[in-house]
């Protein structure tokens, strides 16, 4: 199917004339479904597997590759993402953050050396990321596994390639634990991550010696704190934990022992990735299929209005082209009042947050200066407990503010969604009745797919995971960018403040001295939080303004433009391009490419 | 809109009231018309034993009317209440089952410091002092007595408070359980609530830069998260009199939040909902009236068939999803309970092994005052978040079931009033459908101790939000429900945190005796467990029985919206009213003036 469009030049240069009006929009439309169709010759699949410390990340990939390769001690931190992906050879690289790289032996402590947070502290080798190579089948159609870095051990050096992984907007698994079930700090980084993927599979890894009772119990808890979590973010949860034995599944398997492998049970998760591999392929075409016969619908619009055209004379046409200009004219009037309250709504949210924020940071600072400072009164002035006091307060106080960050970003999204809904309805409606506004709505539609990684995944509707009914599907273009947007909202934060614990010792050796020395320690607690939460908002607030507002230019100057050069043209030889017999030619050749797309 | 608006306005309502004559209502009535006319506001003494809040009272009456003494002397709760009626000290006890009963003044005074099991608070009216006219005065006990045995402080008290005095002794200072208590007072107060800190028997020779007042500023300021004023009291001079200090700058100030025009804005604007509330009632119950009238023997029995329905709904839900939740909820608090006590210990013993054997003074300062806090308020607050969780997954079930029950039902009245082509005529027929009671009043009425309700006989006009209907029924139950579930999940925070004192205790036992470098660790860690275990049975005891009383209300709650839904189409089959053409008329007429003078 797919080389039935790449290799018919004739489609492609019918589609690059009469799909697109080249207003705001230099990439050429054989282009674009030359790119798409690379994507399905090579998908990549990325799969960052995400957990806290201790949920056994590590163990459950090895268990999935089958090999212990990552090294999975108890006290083991990963500092750095390892990507697993397939080659027909096995081997392993380090890329480094100055962008050299070097091969490495393949072997657990080859690789303890660069992931492991004990022999590289803080990721103080400065390694952007390890790629490991194996000749896994479950790898072949394009699946990478990413093992990324628990919350707890992100830190500067790491943070930056960690999100690279994380922005991909791809299917992420995450590790949940069973004894204890899903506490708070995993709940509130579960619920800035999980909305950033467009899927997620969740795996509880069970430890020998946990009862059935108690796998049961913990399985029926952390669904209801899931399905809070989806409730309370707009997102899909098909309410499904895979439970898995990694440590019986891997030992089972280099002893080749098959009942116990069974047991393990870490079959459903395999046939959950090969599925998600596969389903991936298949949705990438069906995307691909649909966009082409968009393309060619609106080739074809084209088309037939140039024959309408070219049957009238020179003052029907001047009547034609002023009513397509009332038209959008009307339409875009409407519009800008639908945008004018959007951005008006942006710009009040963007005060209370600004407000809110504020308040946040001041009341985390606050109690947590009542804390350290009873301490102190209490004689406690050594610096060592002193710290570690500190950075308890810290991660308490800051989920405070974390959470109740969240709820209220919640609530604008909630609320910005809403409107957005009655802007996306009505560029529908203008699209399917107006011929220049499909026009210029296109033209958006591909301005904002490629600006956000999002959009194939939100106006495609492949298998998207956010709930926002009426809008998924049906609508690209701002509408879908903005989307976007407030999708990816949470997930900053959580990796720019959780990262830092006080590294820096508090040395006093009397309470008020000790005060004294721990005063910037909070001031900069404060700083940090209100800066992290306040570019987390701004960032998305401003981002969404950008959006509508380069969106309503973008109307205003079509406008202007194409209808300046629709008067020249009637004043011009207009009716050159008019052969209505090869027009009704072309037209035929769309009809009929479409019809077998179909 | 003004205080004498709301008179006219309740004027016009009360002749409607007048021809009804219905018992409920005319109580409703009389209750808002003493609200209009004498409004109160409500200031409540707060801080720790000993710190002398009582003295300050007896300051503000320059006479010693409560008993003082060195030893901790409040025990039950005292209400000073500024009447302009009473020209001598009257004393009264309030019984927990809500009744009242007139007392000589030494009985008071015995009650006050041993208080009885059946009262629930003693009540002094007293003249009014200037500026204070309708101020209802609080006196309470410290933290601990607060917890274990007046939850009404918590739940009813300090959430109506207009100001809370928060009273902290200069020769004490601000202590642990200062902490505790201020943190969780600050949990529980209105935006609009007013704090002051006053710190009693300061030296006389105080000056500006006084190191425990400017402690007691930053930690006070950072605590309720705003600049509390902060006043401070000197101590007596004369010591062969009674204490009766003055304290005018305090009063002076409460005087001036309580008459403050915003204050007062809020309460006419509450009042006058209120007063919305009550022209509704009384136009139901007329509509309802009109009902019974026109509707045959056998539509009233269909109708109050539809309202058993929707009856024996609400009990289903109530044995299927609440008490099979609860019931869960409570066999499972040993289980999780002992899994946190797990946790802690493993903490705390991380925390000792750390340190060298060296450190011992150091050491078990430490897990006293940070390891043991921070660990059980951790561990207790995963128990809280879980508690809510669960409870929010079983709301949201109960919710759909009831909402489309409800809606059923609804729906099969409306069916109904649409066939019945008399009621189908008048334009009421319709209309009635959904207009549920706004029982804002009522609720605020039973609060106050009113139609026999048990409530503690607190309700601020202007904190008791009014209570929302309209078509979200759903949203009405889940409100009712959470904020019992706040109170409860704050209660277990305070238990459970309050029980540490027992881990606390246990560990300065080891003090006590001269311990030796060599073998501290071990001590302290065996004193570790046995305080734990101790901090275990305290708190699964205070949890299961407030979850108990959490799932009673629950069950109440519920029962009560039903019935009160339930219950509005179920006509009397029997009863006959003689004047509903006048009772029409009237309903009328009264929306006809109230709309002329726009009130």
């Amino acid at each position: 199917m797919i080389n039935t469009i790449t290799e018919d030049d004739k489609l492609l240069t019918l589609l690059d004339k009469y799909s697109f009006t080249s207003f705001n929009n230099s990439t050429k439309i054989s282009e674009i479904i030359l790119k798409l169709a690379k994507n399905i010759e090579n998908p990549e699949l990325i799969v960052p597997v995400l957990g806290s410390q201790g949920t056994g990340k590590s163990t459950l990939i090895n268990a999935i590759l089958g090999i212990n390769i990552l090294p999975n001690d108890a006290d083991e931190t990963t500092c750095v993402p390892v990507e697993i992906r397939y080659g027909d050879k096995e081997n392993a690289i380090v890329y480094f953050q100055s962008g050299k790289s070097t091969e490495i032996k393949l072997s657990c402590d080859a690789l303890r050396e660069f992931v492991d947070n004990n022999e590289n502290q803080g990721n103080e080798k400065s390694v952007s990321h390890i790629v490991f190579k194996t000749p896994n089948k479950l790898l072949k159609n394009g699946l990478v596994i990413v093992d990324l870095p628990g919350v707890g051990s992100l830190t500067k050096n790491n943070q930056e390639t960690t999100m690279r992984y994380i922005r991909q907007l791809c299917t992420a698994i995450f590790v949940i634990p069973t004894v204890p079930t899903i506490r708070r700090s995993e709940e509130i980084f579960i619920r800035g991550a999980w909305s950033s993927f467009s899927s997620a599979i969740f795996v509880q890894n069970r430890w020998d010696g946990e009862t059935d009772e108690e796998v049961a119990d913990s399985i029926a808890f952390n669904s209801t704190v899931l399905e809070n979590i989806a409730k309370n973010t707009n997102i899909k949860f098909n309410g499904k934990i895979c439970v898995v034995n990694a440590y019986m599944a891997i030992l089972s398997k280099i002893h080749n022992n098959i009942d116990e492998f069974k047991k393990s049970n870490l079959n459903e998760l395999i046939t959950e990735l090969e599925n998600l591999g596969n389903n991936r392929v298949e949705n990438e075409k069906i995307y691909f299929k649909n966009k082409v016969i968009s393309f060619i619908d609106t080739a074809e619009t084209n088309i037939k209005q140039l024959i309408k055209e070219s049957q009238m004379n020179e003052e029907q046409l001047k009547a034609e082209h002023e009513r397509i200009r009332k038209e959008f004219e009307k339409s875009t009037n409407e519009i800008k009042v639908i945008i004018n309250d959007l951005v008006e709504c942006v710009n009040t949210e963007k005060d209370k947050s600004n407000i809110f924020i504020s308040e946040l940071s001041k009341t985390a600072a606050e109690n947590l200066r009542v804390d350290i400072c009873k301490l102190i009164d209490c004689g406690i002035v050594d610096g060592e407990q002193l710290t570690d006091a500190f950075s308890d307060y810290q991660e308490n106080y800051m989920l405070d503010a974390i959470e109740q960050h969240y709820d209220f970003m919640s609530q604008i999204t909630y609320e910005l969604s809403k409107k957005l809904e009655i802007l996306a309805e009505k560029i529908q409606i203008e699209r399917a009745t107006s011929f220049e506004a499909q026009q210029f709505e296109n033209g958006q539609a591909f301005k904002y797919e490629k600006g956000v990684q999002v959009g194939i995944d939100i106006i495609g509707d492949l298998g998207g995971v956010i709930a926002y009914s009426g809008i998924i599907g049906s609508v690209g273009g701002p509408v879908g960018a903005v989307i976007g947007l407030l999708v990816c909202a949470g997930i900053r934060i959580i990796a720019g403040i959780l990262g830092k614990k006080a590294k820096n010792k508090i040395t006093a050796n009397r309470a008020l001295q000790a005060k004294k020395a721990i005063k910037p320690f909070i001031e900069e607690f404060k700083d940090k939080i209100h800066s992290a939460m306040l570019s987390n908002t701004t960032s998305v607030l401003d981002s969404t303004l950008e959006v509508l507002n380069s969106y309503m230019n973008d109307r205003n100057d079509y406008y202007e433009t194409m209808m300046l050069s629709k008067e020249q043209e009637i004043n011009s030889e207009y009716k050159n391009e008019y052969n209505v017999s090869k027009l009704n030619e072309k037209l035929d050749y769309l009809e009929n490419k479409k019809e077998t797309l179909k | 809109m003004t205080f004498s608006d709301l008179e006219k306005k309740h004027e016009i309502i009360q002749k409607l009231v007048n021809i009804i004559n219905n018992d409920e209502l005319s109580t409703l009535s009389k209750f808002m018309r003493s609200r209009i006319s004498s409004p109160e506001s409500y200031v409540t003494m707060l801080g720790e034993t000993s710190s002398g809040k009582t003295t300050l009272i007896n300051g503000l009456l320059q006479k010693k009317l409560l008993k003082t003494s060195a030893a901790p002397t409040t025990g039950a709760i005292v209400e000073v209440l500024f009447d302009a009626n009473v020209h001598s000290p009257e004393y009264y006890a309030i019984n927990s089952n809500a009744t009242m009963e007139k007392l000589d003044m030494d009985t008071f005074i015995n009650l006050s410091s041993k208080p009885d099991d059946e009262l629930s608070r003693l009540q002094i009216a007293v003249p009014e002092v200037e500026g204070l006219a309708g101020l209802r005065l609080f006196d309470t006990p410290g933290y601990g007595s607060i917890i274990d045995k007046h939850e009404e402080v918590l739940k009813d008290f300090i959430p109506n408070s207009d100001v809370i005095i928060y009273v902290i002794g200069y020769k004490i200072g601000i202590q642990e359980n200062d902490f505790l208590f201020m943190r969780y007072i600050q949990e529980l107060i209105h935006n609009d609530t007013d704090v002051i800190v006053v710190v009693n028997r300061c030296p006389l020779t105080l000056t500006e830069k006084d190191r425990r007042i400017n402690e007691i500023r930053h930690y006070t300021n950072d605590l309720f998260h705003r600049d509390v004023p902060l006043f401070t009291v000197v101590a007596e001079t004369d010591t062969s009199k009674p204490a009766l200090p003055q304290a005018k700058n305090v009063w002076k100030y409460v005087n001036k939040i309580l008459n403050s025009p915003e204050r007062q804005k809020i309460l006419v604007n509450t009042l006058n909902a209120y007063l919305d509330d009550l022209l509704h009632n009384a136009d139901s119950i007329v509509d309802k009236n009109e009902l019974t009238q026109i509707m045959s023997q056998k539509e009233k029995k269909e109708l109050s068939s539809y309202a058993e329905d929707l009856r024996s709904k609400g009990k289903n839900i109530i044995k299927t999803e609440i008490i099979p939740t609860f019931d869960k909820l409570i066999s499972d608090i040993p289980k999780q309970f002992s899994l946190a006590q797990k946790t802690i210990y493993e903490n705390i013993i991380n925390s000792i092994e750390k340190e060298s054997n060296a450190k011992m003074d150091e050491t078990i300062a430490f897990v006293n005052n940070h390891s043991l806090l921070m660990a059980v308020n951790r561990e207790t607050k995963e128990y809280e978040r879980r508690l809510m969780i669960e409870l929010d997954a079983m709301n949201k079930r109960v919710d759909n079931y009831l909402n489309e029950a409800i809606a059923n039902y609804y729906h099969e009245v409306e069916l109904h009033f649409t066939t019945n082509l008399e009621l189908a005529a008048r334009s009421s027929g319709g209309k009635i459908v959904g207009k549920l009671m706004e029982n804002g009043l009522k609720q605020y009425f039973a609060a106050f101790g009113g139609a026999g309700g048990s409530g503690a006989g607190v309700a601020n006009a202007a904190k008791h939000l009014l209570k929302k209907t309209g078509d979200l029924v759903g949203k009405k139950f889940s409100r009712e429900t959470y904020n019992m579930l706040a109170h409860t999940l704050k209660k277990i925070g305070a238990t459970s945190v309050k029980a540490i004192g027992y881990v606390v205790s246990v560990i300065i036992e080891i003090l006590q005796v001269i311990i030796e470098y060599t073998t501290w660790k071990p001590k302290l860690k065996k004193q570790v467990k046995k305080g734990l275990d101790e901090w275990y049975e305290k708190t699964i005891e205070t949890v299961t029985k407030d979850i108990q009383t959490l799932k009673e209300q629950n069950i109440e709650t519920l029962n009560d919206i039903i019935e009160e839904i339930a219950s509005s189409y179920e006509l009397d089959e029997e009863k006959m009213i003689d004047n509903i053409p006048e009772q029409i008329e009237a309903k009328k007429q009264i929306h006809r003036e109230l709309e002329e003078i726009r009130l």
